[in-house]
């Protein structure tokens, strides 16, 4: 169910980083903090405004500005 | 001094730490080539009792690392070793028929009592492997070692899937992760460990 409602809000699994993105959007969610979260929870996060031209993150444990450059490289 | 990535530092600590995963491998595979003979000895012409096992390659050790960050990324200001994994060196005891585990893991954990469980769960609320993590004290206390104690037929299946799964073609990426996949794999271990 929350694949389903993750797919239908356009984001696409990356497998080699087991997230949940939306380059559009700009918006990545990790597995984990899938796993962890309610339906309900994700839909309020899927509704959150974008950051701009910056990505956003939804993470278990918030990531530092290392891991934040390393995925904004990766992810374009 | 040109940048280097946490990947070029943790393969360099790999080489380094790779003679000590060696010997604990050898001492933990003749450790229990010895724990288990009193099963092998008196094993009927249809049973078998095998022992493998295996130095974590590099890669193998550097990916597993990475998978257990959130996200699969290093961050360049943290530091990290290879010595947190639970498996540098490992050693799978296999067996046929599966009922015979119920003589080989009382004899293993007497002898490794204070190492940790890791248990690998059916799917159905059963158990479908014994799997435990610790020190071989006497050689190392730097590298953690794994044995597994598994059916001889999941772990057949368990060798062919993780070279297709977790070494795939780039046609297969990703393919392990599928529901069907998983649904298949599911038959085949409840199959198996019947």
């Amino acid at each position: 169910m929350k694949k389903e409602i993750l797919h239908r809000a356009n984001y696409r699994y990356v497998f080699d980083r087991d997230m949940y993105v939306n380059r559009d959007a700009k918006k990545a969610f990790s597995l984990e903090y899938v796993q962890d979260h309610s339906e309900e929870e994700l839909l309020q996060r899927i509704r959150e405004a974008a950051n701009g031209s910056n990505w956003r993150f939804y993470f278990n444990s918030e990531p530092t500005e290392g891991v934040r450059r390393e995925l904004e490289r990766v992810l374009g | 001094m040109p940048e280097r990535f946490v990947e070029d530092i943790l393969r360099a600590e790999y080489f380094k730490l790779l003679p000590e995963i060696r010997r604990v491998t050898w001492q933990l595979e003749t450790e229990i080539r010895y724990h288990t003979s009193s099963i092998r000895h008196k094993l009927r012409q249809y049973e078998q009792l095998l022992i493998r096992s295996r130095v974590k390659d590099c890669e193998s050790a550097i990916k597993a690392l990475q998978r257990r960050q959130e996200g699969r990324v290093f961050d360049p200001d943290r530091s990290y070793s290879l010595t947190s994994l639970p498996d540098l060196a490992g050693v799978r005891v296999l067996i046929f028929p599966g009922s015979k585990l119920k003589a080989a893991h009382p004899l293993l954990r007497k002898s490794y009592s204070d190492w940790e469980a890791d248990p690998v769960p059916d799917g159905a609320g059963g158990l479908l492997a014994h799997k435990y993590n610790g020190y071989c004290h006497d050689i190392s206390s730097t590298i953690r070692a794994e044995y597994q104690i598994v059916p001889m037929l999941v772990g057949l299946f368990w060798e062919v899937e993780h070279s297709a799964m977790y070494k795939p073609d780039p046609a297969l990426m990703g393919i392990g992760k599928s529901p069907e996949m998983n649904q298949l794999k599911a038959e085949v271990e409840s199959f198996a460990a019947v």
